[in-house]
């Protein structure tokens, strides 16, 4: 099976084109200009990850308290992070690293504070 | 049972009501939009005519005349601008000269007094910008100009503080007799009157047909206008009329009684009351007819484009009085222009005519006087002491264009007449107006509206009806009803004088203080605008900030806090809230906040770090109508982000940069469809990285080489027409295709806010739109830094903070040091943009700049691949920089080392371009 993306690494934006087994495993890589752009073709096919960031309203504040995950999440278990932090009701104070949500879906991937809201 | 109803709250219907107010009557107005001067009277070209170009005998002949010499008295009377500038009437050939003396003939004729032929030296020596081709001018010295929006409310206050009701949002739809009343009836109600006055604009045939014989056909005549941003206002000092007949027929040009300029407007006949957009043809025509009177009119000095409608008669001339077959039936009918101007006689002559039909009385008693508000622009410093020692809203300035203070936006909310949407609070303060646009006040107004009014936030509009600002208020649970908190304001606690002055507290300011406390610099004061210190940071909730400072991948706000937390750990002192509006060139600063008042300070060092502002619709000039749910993408981002709002829920997004990659990712995770992110150019200007994340992964489309060509929706948005370009960026015929959504963000360029620099007089680069610097970032003007922003736009903030951290430590020095270098002098070397580059900071080398490592920003004019940077001092290559890609869309740094100079430094040039082979 063949996958297409498109490298991040550079305004290149090389675009690459990955051979899957039937495994899921990476066969071959092609259309990359350099190293980095491999290694981000098989970090993309195996287990892509993506910073999540969002807000959530507080209650009674107007502002919403902003977050983000502490480190890139699993793609696949995005969703289940919206979800989580749209139940979320944190209590103020809020320093901005405080953990709001722990270990996402079994990831280790926390999402904190990035406001101080008192 | 009224005495009167009067129909429409134009000019016309509302100075009809103040003059009808000096007898005992018993009056009601019903306009049927959310507010007085919703028509043809707050589009038009806002001139009071001389009275040279109506026909003899008419009665716009002679209304005009009458009307122009009551204007003076009846606008001090109301307390409204008026200005008697004198209008020109130019001819740009031998052969149009004779029909300036036609047109002075007829004026004469018609009573115009001090009409006066000038020859071409004549004319250029009193309008130098004018087109050197004109042949000769008809000077006429009462031609002048007032708003008329303000007029049209003075003139309803006057009449509801003397009695009269007035009630908006009510449409008239049906007058008939009722035994000897008539009766008037809107969408639920009834009315009845002893007389009725047909003051309906665009609908007075309708009306008049409804109940008399004599039929009357109204027909709309729409007229599109381009406005000119007030830096350009004092280009030309009087109206200026091209001849009939020649390129574009009777279009203007004149300065504005708020000083910016108005150019138009077009006369094309339709069939709708109600279509008021702009098209592209009718803008381009005024464009090009204005071009002829201004040949140096700069496209960036357009801040917004808008179309009226004359209320044009068939019997081309005004219809008033009494309805021969329907006694007690008033009209005032096919008033177009000169109908402003002839408002004042027209309305008292209606008025008597109506009162003597009712036998009414005088009113006896001394009129009320109608309370004139006071603007904070106009006030001299005494008396906006006074004003925010009295009521400290009036130091807290909402629209910083034009220089409105909360104060003014609430007196106009609970004024007599007062204003209950966006619009009437812009037509009655001026908020909005100016060049972003209200790229930055109409959320603040917004909110002030919902609070006086006690609105959810979601209520609130841009002009009544459905044009709604927001799909959904504040999310956070009770937070709509709660009212808004006093802003936590930090005024500083300054010993002294500060020595070191820096306008923004935002990346670059934060920075550029921070590095100049750390150079020894103690007397330092920064003045933030915003009530928190952070700037643009705060809205930037997603990651991507601080790899190169910190090494580590920061959202917005957190990077923000960390120079926060550096700045008060150093104890700097920072006033927020507080609006820098005036800089002088001997660094006099003044500024004004709610708690610290109007302050003037004379720094010794003054750093800017301002930053920059949207590039709005207007200044595009995309055509179509002004309906509400058109905002740029960084105020969608902070209504998102800062205020849990949702703006609308189909989304276009105009303009690929990374702010409208940000925000489509943002809107979708928000709830909103995002249809697609239209780009006119051929390639992005975003990241990769966000063009992947933000698009790829949401399967939002990207059409390149596209661009919105017409905007849809009578109140709020209800699509866009989006067509495909070609190579030259001109729209490909018949590519258009219709996308339904009620939202548009723009995400079109940023602009340096260098309004404060240019007053200072610096020296500004056209190719950076920023000041002029040299390697230290020291302006044109000793004293003067520039970092950020401002200096020219980044798209790291962690670049922006290096800069920064550089004009602090040169402000630091500056003030240190005995004998303050002059500047001029010290910059003998150009920094020169080659092919390819764009925009070199600094522009100018002093002789130390080649004994440090020296480095110059700029960005790439296009996309290159497999390129090379080439950088030349005085015509010797010193260096090469093999680049495998450079786009418009990254910042290129280019850093010489003293040993790059080591066959001589540049005496005159170092120039840099880009070579592909």
């Amino acid at each position: 099976m063949k996958k297409a993306i498109t490298c991040i690494g550079c305004p290149l934006g090389c675009p690459l084109e990955v051979e899957l087994t039937a495994a899921g495993a990476v066969a071959e890589v092609q259309g990359h200009g350099c190293r980095r752009g491999e290694a981000y073709a098989r970090q993309e096919c195996l287990n892509p990850t993506r910073m999540v960031t969002a807000s959530l309203p507080v209650a009674g504040r107007r502002q919403p308290l902003s977050v983000r995950t502490d480190r890139p999440l699993p793609k696949a278990l995005i969703p289940a992070c919206l979800e989580a932090i749209r139940a979320c009701r944190p209590v103020l104070p809020v320093r901005i690293g405080a953990v709001l949500i722990a270990d996402i879906g079994g990831s280790g991937v926390d999402v904190i504070a990035t406001r101080n809201l008192e | 049972m009224y005495d009167v109803i009067v129909i429409g709250g134009g000019v016309i219907g509302c100075a009809v009501l103040r003059e009808l107010s000096r007898w005992r009557l018993r009056l009601l107005l019903l306009e049927r939009s959310d507010d007085v001067a919703s028509g043809a009277s707050k589009a038009n070209s806002a001139i009071v005519h001389s009275g040279h170009s109506a026909a003899p005998g008419s009665l716009m002949a002679r209304y005009n005349v009458l009307g122009n010499r009551m204007y003076p008295g009846w606008c001090r009377e109301l307390g409204v601008p008026f200005q008697a500038i004198g209008s020109l009437n130019i001819a740009f050939a031998e052969a149009e000269l004779p029909g300036l003396s036609g047109l002075q003939a007829q004026g004469e004729a018609n009573g115009v007094e001090g009409l006066r032929m000038l020859s071409r030296a004549e004319v250029l020596a009193l309008e130098p910008q004018l087109n050197p081709e004109v042949a000769g001018a008809l000077l006429a010295p009462t031609g002048a100009i007032t708003c008329p929006y303000e007029l049209t409310v003075a003139l309803a206050e006057d009449a509801v503080v003397n009695g009269a009701e007035i009630r908006r949002g009510h449409s008239v739809r049906r007058v008939s007799r009722q035994g000897e009343l008539w009766q008037v009836e809107t969408a639920g109600e009834v009315f009845l009157a002893r007389a009725v006055v047909n003051a309906a604009g665009l609908f007075a045939g309708e009306l008049n047909n409804q109940v008399s014989a004599r039929k009357i056909r109204i027909r709309p005549r729409k007229g599109e206008y381009w406005m000119v941003d007030k830096s350009w206002g004092g280009a030309f000092r009087h109206t200026i009329f091209q001849l009939p007949g020649a390129v574009g027929k009777g279009i203007l040009l004149s300065p504005t009684v708020d000083g910016t300029l108005i150019l138009g407007p077009t006369a094309e006949d339709q069939e709708d009351p109600e279509d008021t957009s702009t098209t592209a043809a009718g803008l381009d025509k005024v464009l090009q007819a204005a071009r002829r009177t201004w040949p140096a009119l700069p496209r960036e000095a357009l801040i917004t484009s808008f179309a009226g409608l004359r209320a044009h008669a068939e019997e081309g001339d005004f219809i008033l009085g009494e309805a021969a077959d329907a006694p007690g039936f008033f009209n005032a009918a096919g008033i177009e222009s000169p109908g402003l101007t002839a408002a004042p006689a027209l309305a008292a002559d209606l008025a008597g005519a109506v009162a003597a039909s009712l036998e009414a009385e005088p009113v006896a008693a001394l009129r009320q006087k109608r309370v004139v508000r006071s603007h904070f622009r106009t006030m001299s410093d005494a008396e906006r002491q006074a004003a925010i020692a009295a009521d400290s809203r009036w130091g807290r300035i909402v629209c910083r264009c034009e220089l409105v203070s909360e104060a003014e936006i609430v007196q106009a909310i609970h004024a007599p007449v007062g204003a209950g949407s966006l619009d009437a609070v812009k037509r009655r303060t001026r908020a909005g107006m100016g060049r972003c646009q209200g790229g930055f006040c109409s959320p603040r107004v917004a909110e002030i509206l919902s609070r006086e009014l006690g609105l959810p936030a979601a209520a609130v509009s841009k002009a009544g009806g459905g044009s709604c600002l927001l799909a959904e208020g504040p999310a956070g649970t009770a937070a709509a009803q709660e009212p808004v908190a006093a802003p936590k304001v930090v005024v500083a606690r300054v010993e002294s004088e500060p020595e070191v002055v820096i306008i923004g507290g935002g990346p670059a300011g934060l920075a550029a203080a921070i590095a100049a406390y750390d150079q020894g610099c103690r007397r330092l004061l920064v003045l933030e605008r915003e009530d928190e210190l952070g700037g643009i940071l705060q809205q930037c909730i997603h990651t991507g900030f601080g790899l190169h400072v910190f090494g580590e991948e920061l959202t917005g706000p957190e990077y923000a806090q960390r120079y926060i937390d550096e700045f008060q750990r150093r104890g700097i002192a920072s006033q927020t809230g507080c609006m820098v509006f005036e800089l002088g060139a001997d660094r006099t600063v003044k500024a004004v906040s709610p708690q610290g008042g109007l302050q003037i300070l004379h720094p010794r060092a003054v750093v800017l770090a301002m930053g920059c502002r949207e590039r709005p619709r207007g200044a595009l000039g995309i055509p179509g109508t002004r309906c509400a749910g058109v905002y740029n993408a960084g105020m969608a981002q902070r209504l998102v982000n800062l205020e849990g709002s949702l703006p609308g829920r189909r989304v276009v997004i105009l303009g690929s940069g990374d702010i409208g990659l940000i925000m489509a990712r943002r809107m979708v995770m928000s709830g909103a469809e995002v249809l697609a992110v239209v780009e006119l150019m051929p390639y992005s200007g975003g990241l990769k990285r966000n063009q992947v994340q933000c698009l790829d992964d949401f399967g939002i489309p990207l059409l390149l080489s596209h661009t919105v060509t017409r905007i849809h929706g009578r109140e709020r948005l209800e699509g866009v027409t989006v067509s495909r370009v070609d190579a030259q960026l001109q729209q490909v015929p018949g590519s258009g295709r219709h996308l339904a959504c009620d939202t548009l963000l723009l995400s079109v360029g940023l602009i340096p806010e260098n309004e404060l620099s240019r007053q200072a007089g610096l020296e500004m680069s056209a190719r950076s739109a920023g000041p002029l610097v040299d390697e230290q970032l020291h302006g044109s003007l000793p004293g003067f830094f520039a970092c950020g922003n401002v200096l020219h736009v980044h798209d790291l903030v962690d670049h922006v903070s290096g800069e920064a951290a550089l004009a602090g430590r040169s402000a630091a020095a500056f003030v240190g040091s005995a004998e303050p270098v002059p500047v001029s002098a010290a910059m003998p070397v150009a920094v020169v943009d080659g092919p390819g580059v764009r925009g070199c900071v600094p522009q100018r080398l002093t002789a130390a700049a080649f004994r440090h490592p020296l480095l110059i920003r700029f960005r790439p004019t296009a996309v290159f691949r497999e390129a090379e940077l080439v950088v030349e001092a005085d015509g010797e290559v010193i260096r090469r920089i093999a680049k495998r890609i450079l786009t418009p869309g990254e910042m290129v740094e280019v850093t010489l080392l003293p040993e790059h100079f080591q066959g001589g430094v540049p005496r005159q040039a170092l120039t840099i371009w880009v070579e592909q082979p």
